[in-house]
């Protein structure tokens, strides 16, 4: 007994020391750095691919999920993980020893994917694809779950139909943000929600089916599902088996690595080699152009020794340059001032690098429609038309698209093809769902004046002169600019504009971060003179910094939290913002700290539109009334002051209508989403007021820089967010009565305060203890939100499984070995084939292949397909055991037996039969265990079991340890208690046992 | 009550039984002895049809078994069999193991069988063991439980296949009163076996088995007293010989010394003997030589196991005379070497051969 406690505590001890040692590991600053390393890749991914390729003496190693490669990189067996953007960006947030690197190893295009042949649907989801992107509900979404915070995710309440066929949806839930499963169990992120969307559009309710990414693709193709919405990238590879849609999310695949040494996105110190500023510069580094363009030609002439990278697509050029990957990105100078405009951290060179003239291209023989195309410019350039067009649409900084004046003339049935290519704003662009731009304005001018109709195909750049020579477009107007080598090939009209090409490049970062060192710390508001402030665009802060602080750079975010990790990670120095909600942030973060006092305060009102006073006076009366009978004072109190979450129930009297209430959560004590719902002191004031008003409230949570706009267009009801009653607001909507005063804060690091050090410096985490770190890993993996009923789920569908495949395989089992054991040729062969078939091919190849070819074509439910090939592999062992039992009762057995005058069959079942099933118990139970082990493979044909709940769960935690080893206890507790079940039967029909039994007694 | 007509059994080319036809009348006890491979276990299993005859038919109660149409298990049912190695029901106790039978086939209740099986087991005198199993008991007990089990079904008529053949001759006893016990009371029985004494003292009738047929019947008296048959007698005896018949002087001395010395070793005869013996046997031929062309001489080497005799017999045709009597004073040698080998010489003339045979010392 002593020796084996010793050698127990020995395994274990030395079990502790090896989880704590580390190998050693390579230190990844930048993409470079990896060249050696030990990289994680996703099985199957194109991050797999690229890694491979570019780093081909690296150790790579695939993982099925991402929280595996996670595990292993904490455990230090990998020095990087290549995986999605998004993926990347949730571990980071919940793994704070992880950061991304800044450049990216390449972009990919996120699409749906759908069965190749089914046009319909896919024409339908592109079109539903480019209403999303024109209506900017694709960029709401990704705001909404492409958080850099840990704050819970806002779903859009998406009602959906009911009847009709549903649309069965491919997902692989475990890619938080994209699709990953929620408490309940629902499937969301923003691809559940899109898919939802999508549901709606097409006006058909949706099913969701959950399994292991590598499995969606075959269950496309054999139509267990109609389309995958799942952060699947769009690769070549892919697209031989896949029809995609267009691309709804722009992706890349981005580098994973440890903290410790490694850059985070914001601070990284700038190398000043890649920096550009002047064009001298260029040359010698990477310069970003566009395929055939004339900024390509013109770059290449003006820097031999730079270093090309072609796009497609303007944005993702810009893109580039922003990422580091590339370091200047030269084009026609009215399409960067766009981009510009769009990106602030990108500047236009001063210089141009060339200039060029734009004009439309025709084909090189069609003279005529060339006469007829210089002879409508000539007019409209001397009728000053082109210079209003260029004033318009290229001159002045606009932050709307313009819109394009109508044309009137009568459409003729003669059609003039136009080329072009729709992504260079702002000559040719899509908005709102409509092409629209200066060509596209042009061409229409140019069909008028021809009399003509002017049919618009939108292709890429580089098909453009192709298409007018084979005569698939009769003209082009794409931003073309005229170029000796396109001469040619084509015939250019007149120029219409004059264009420069210039360089755009990053902007030069203002300080160095080794100046700003010394006058680190702030002591009062005064300092803030010439430093960076943060605010929330279009807040009254906003407005207040810009008056008082001339000299700083004022920058503004999109929303709170952005505000707030803007001064986290050293982007702003300070920020201004609400005291409300400032104390609840320095409540959760003590890393920050106040500078001065108040600044100002303002009055704190509910919008209405301007023209419905009706409403706003009800609001006052009844703003009135509560704040007479106390219920105002006290949620003052209990919002403000104690800082009370907790929603009270409003009953309201069955509701009469419905009251569309605008807000932004801008955090508590105001408005803020709390466990999947929204809470705050302007929540339960707007849930009262419609309580009063005897009518239901629904909210729409949405950017506060929107929450004016959204009410002056009538598609809320009111705004309430804690919205200062300021000048300019009243210009637009009209405000209730204030409800209520509140301040402004400055709020920056604690470590930039010169007083915050005076408090003491930042207390350490003190290192937690082993068993606090089970405690916690407990909670967070089975506690919190409801997880453990995922587990209850999955070990029922585990147990169901395991015990009807038993059943179903035995007795096909049984059948299987008296086939074997006939004489007869034409039952015996196809028993050993059965056998050697069934015993020879993995379950988990047998699994998929019933699931996907066998019943291809076929609506069944998964776990019974399970059964079915669980109950067919455990049948070819079965029916051997079955034989050697029963060949191993002595022939003598059954010789008496006939002897004695029973037939074959009554000695087989009273002679034979009981000694067997005696002989077999052991071997038996081994097998039986054996199959529940083995249904854990169930998650790749979407069958959520014990093990995929683990999976689920890892994948919001992030925890290896935990879910893991509860699994496997939970997987030996149904093993013994099936086993004892087992046993029992065993002891039943042994015949010893029962006399023991009765001689005991 | 049996009755079989030329029955043959064949195992793919190997004929075990060439040709039986013999009865069984109601009452009687027959006993089937005979060396092994004979085939006398597979008589008795072609009765019952564990094994399928390839040839021949039987009749039991007028009934052919070898019809399709026979229902064979219910035949079987009245005719039950005890085997060498009990094959008693190892999963089940004695008396579950006496009452399977009659409960499942005859439809007996379980009260009436159990009754009826502590009798049964009072008679074989195992009443005690009533709740043991099988594998509980000795081999003596377990054959007498077989035996009781096979009373159970009331058969007409019971095959006993070499029932004492596994038991140590303590336990043989114990069985073989059972049996005749019941031969006593005129149970129809049919026993291949090796107990002799056995078989005589029980017996009604006995076949002798030997190359496929019934070599030779009749009563215990006829087959154990008066063998008729060479090899019957042979058999009783428990001798075993080698024959040889020299006709002419051109005979191959090498292959008889060959032959002899596979005799011997068949026989596990010291290596001292058989130099005697092909000794004795080489004086002998020189002996004969001067006559081998005019006479014939059947030489028999026997060795009984029994008493453990190995006898050398030469009979010879011709004239009357004790061929070493009349030997020359040329082979004193010869004659010495032949009567230190030998115990005993005695000489015959008899059926008008002269007959010398020689004891072979040990």
């Amino acid at each position: 007994m002593k020796k084996t406690t010793l050698l127990m505590l020995i395994m274990l001890a030395t079990i502790a020391v090896m989880a704590g040692c580390r190998k050693t590991e390579i230190v990844i600053a930048n993409l470079d750095d990896a060249k050696n390393a030990r990289i994680g890749v996703m099985t199957g991914s194109t991050g797999e691919a690229l890694t491979i390729k570019r780093f081909p003496k690296a150790q790579v190693k695939s993982f099925d999920d991402i929280m595996d490669a996670v595990a292993a990189m904490n455990s230090g067996q990998l020095d990087a993980i290549v995986t999605a953007f998004p993926a990347a960006l949730q571990v980071s947030k919940k793994n704070q020893q992880l950061g991304l690197l800044s450049e990216p190893l390449d972009y990919e295009d996120t699409a749906i994917a759908v069965k190749k042949g089914n046009d319909e649907l896919l024409a339908a989801l592109n079109r539903i694809i480019a209403e999303l992107k024109s209506d900017g509900t694709l960029e709401s979404m990704k705001k909404r779950w492409f958080k850099l915070d840990l704050s819970p995710y806002e779903e859009m309440d998406i009602p959906l139909p009911t009847e009709g066929t549903p649309l069965k949806i491919g997902v692989s839930a475990t890619r938080e943000p994209f699709s990953f499963v929620d408490q309940n169990g629902r499937v969301t992120g923003h691809d559940g929600e899109l898919a939802r969307i999508i549901g709606v559009k097409l006006n058909r309710p949706v099913e969701f089916f959950n399994m292991k990414f590598m499995a969606l693709v075959p269950a496309l193709q054999s139509g267990k599902v109609d389309l995958i919405v799942t952060g699947m990238t769009a690769t070549d590879e892919r697209k031989k088996y896949v029809d995609f849609t267009a691309p709804y999310y722009a992706n890349a695949q981005v580098m994973l690595v440890r903290k410790n040494a490694a850059a985070t996105p914001t601070s990284a110190p700038v190398s000043s080699d890649n920096e550009v500023a002047k064009l001298e510069d260029i040359d010698g580094k990477r310069v970003a152009v566009l395929g055939g363009s004339a900024g390509d030609l013109a770059a290449r002439k003006h820097f031999p020794n730079a270093s090309f990278q072609v796009f497609v697509a303007s944005a993702d050029a810009a893109l580039a340059v922003k990422a580091r990957k590339a370091d200047a990105f030269v084009y026609d100078k009215s399409v960067l001032l766009n981009l510009a405009e769009k990106n602030p951290e990108l500047v236009i060179l001063d210089q141009p690098v060339d200039k060029l003239e734009v004009a439309a291209a025709i084909r090189k023989d069609n003279t005529a429609l060339l006469a007829g195309i210089n002879n409508v410019l000539s007019e409209l350039k001397q009728e000053g038309m082109l210079q209003k067009l260029r004033s318009k649409w290229i001159d002045t900084k606009h932050t709307a698209t313009p819109q394009m004046s109508p044309i009137n003339g009568n459409p003729s049935e003669d059609v003039l093809r136009m080329g072009t290519c729709a992504t260079i704003e702002p000559f040719s662009f899509q908005a709102d769902g409509k092409l629209t731009g200066l060509d596209i304005e042009l061409s229409q001018l140019i069909g008028q004046r021809l009399g003509k109709k002017i049919e618009i195909i939108d292709m890429n750049f580089e098909g453009l002169i192709p298409a007018l020579q084979s005569g698939k477009i009769d003209f082009a107007l794409s931003n073309f600019n005229v170029t000796e080598e396109r001469k040619k090939l084509v015939l250019f009209s007149l120029a219409y504009v004059e264009n420069d090409i210039s360089a755009l490049v990053r902007r030069l970062p203002a300080q160095d971060s080794a100046a700003k060192k010394q006058d680190a710390k702030l002591a009062s508001v005064a300092d803030l003179k010439d430093k960076r402030i943060g605010v929330l665009v279009g807040s009254a802060h906003d407005t207040y910094a810009t008056q008082h602080f001339p000299e700083a750079t004022i920058l503004q975010y999109k929303s709170p939290s952005d505000v707030a990790l803007a001064v986290k990670t050293g982007k702003v120095d300070a920020a201004l913002f609400d005291a409300e909600p400032l104390r609840e942030i320095l409540r959760q973060d003590d890393s920050f700290g106040l500078l001065g006092d108040s600044l100002f305060t303002f009055d704190v009102g509910v919008g209405f539109n301007k023209d419905n006073s009706e409403l706003r006076d009800q609001f006052n009366r009844f703003l009135a009334e509560i704040k007479q009978n106390g219920v105002h004072k006290d949620m003052v109190q209990r919002w403000m002051e104690q800082g009370d979450t907790r929603m009270p129930v409003i009953k309201s009297a069955k509701p009469n209508g419905v009251i569309v209430a605008g807000v932004s959560d801008a955090g508590l004590p105001f408005t803020a989403v709390q466990d999947n719902r929204l809470v705050g002191f302007d929540i339960e004031l707007c849930e009262r007021f419609a309580a009063y008003l005897g009518k239901e409230v629904k909210f729409a949570n949405m950017d506060f820089g929107s929450l004016i706009a959204a009410v002056s267009t009538g598609k809320v009801d009111l705004v309430s967010s804690s919205i200062y009653v300021t000048e300019e607001r009243e210009e637009q909507i009209n405000f209730s009565e204030p409800y209520y005063q509140m301040g402004t804060n400055v709020f920056a690091l604690g470590t930039n305060l010169a007083a915050h050090d005076e408090a003491g410096p930042n207390v350490a985490m003190e290192p937690t203890a082993f068993f606090a770190n089970v405690a916690d890993s407990f909670r967070s993996n089975i506690i919190q939100e409801n997880r453990y009923l995922l587990i209850w789920d999955g070990l029922k569908t585990t147990v169901i499984i395991s015990i009807f495949a038993t059943l179903f395989g035995t007795l096909l089992g049984a059948l299987i070995c008296f086939m074997r054991m006939s004489s007869r040729t034409v039952l015996n062969l196809p028993a050993r084939i059965y056998i050697n078939i069934l015993r020879g091919m993995p379950v988990l190849v047998l699994l998929m292949l019933i699931f996907y070819v066998v019943f291809a074509s076929i609506d069944i439910n998964p776990v019974l397909v399970a059964i079915i090939a669980f109950g067919m592999n455990f049948a070819a062992y079965v029916s051997e055991i079955f034989r050697s039992g029963i060949e191993g009762i002595g022939r003598g057995q059954i010789e008496a037996g006939i002897a004695m005058g029973f037939t074959k069959v009554k000695t087989f079942v009273y002679i034979v039969l009981p000694q067997t099933v005696q002989r077999i118990f052991p071997v038996y139970k081994g097998e039986f265990i054996s199959l529940v082990k083995m249904t854990s493979i169930v998650g790749y044909i979407a069958v959520q079991d014990l093990t995929k709940a683990s999976d689920i769960i890892r994948s919001r935690t992030f925890d290896a340890f935990f879910p893991l080893v509860m699994v496997a206890i939970l997987y030996f507790v149904i093993a013994w208690i099936l086993m004892l079940g087992l046993e029992y039967l065993e002891r039943m029909t042994d015949p010893k046992y029962k006399r023991r039994k009765a001689a005991k007694s | 009550m049996i009755k079989i007509e030329h029955l043959s059994k064949k195992f793919g080319d190997l004929v075990v039984l060439k040709d039986i036809s013999t009865e069984i009348k109601t009452g009687e006890v027959v006993t089937i002895i005979g060396p092994s491979g004979t085939g006398k276990s597979t008589l008795l299993r072609c009765l019952n049809l564990l094994e399928m005859p390839s040839g021949g038919s039987i009749y039991i109660n007028g009934e052919d078994i070898l019809d399709k149409k026979t229902d064979v298990a219910k035949v079987r049912q009245k005719m039950n069999m005890v085997f060498q190695s009990f094959n008693l029901f190892s999963h089940l106790s004695v008396m579950e193991n006496l009452t399977l039978g009659p409960i499942k086939l005859q439809r007996i209740s379980e009260q009436e069988a159990q009754t009826k099986a502590l009798e049964l087991l009072r008679l074989v005198g195992l009443a005690e063991k009533a709740d043991s199993y099988p594998d509980e008991l000795s081999g003596g007990q377990q054959q007498r439980v077989a035996i009781a089990r096979c009373l159970a079904m009331e058969p007409d008529i019971i095959l006993f296949d070499e029932p004492t053949s596994a038991l140590d001759p303590t336990m043989i006893r114990e069985v073989l009163s059972v049996i005749r016990r019941l031969a006593k009371e005129g149970m129809t029985m049919a026993i291949v076996t090796h107990e002799m004494d056995f078989a005589r003292d029980v017996s009604n009738r006995v076949l002798y088995m030997d190359e496929g047929l019934i070599y030779e019947e009749g009563t215990p008296e006829q087959i154990f007293e008066h063998p008729q048959k060479e090899k019957t007698r042979a058999f009783i005896n428990r001798i075993l010989s080698y024959t040889r018949r020299i006709g002419s002087p051109d005979y191959d001395l090498y292959a008889i010394n060959a032959e002899i010395e596979a005799f011997c070793e068949k026989q596990i005869l010291p290596k001292k003997t058989r130099n005697n013996l092909l000794l004795l046997v080489e004086e002998l031929l020189q002996i004969y030589a001067p006559y081998l062309g005019s006479i014939v001489l059947d030489m028999t080497i026997t060795y009984s196991e029994k008493n453990d005799r190995l006898e050398l017999i030469c009979e010879s045709t011709g004239e009357q005379a004790n061929p070493i009597e009349s030997e020359s004073l040329d082979n004193e040698l010869g004659l010495m070497i032949i009567r230190n080998l030998t115990e005993s010489i005695d000489y015959q003339w008899i059926n008008g051969k002269n007959r010398l045979q020689f004891l072979i010392k040990k």
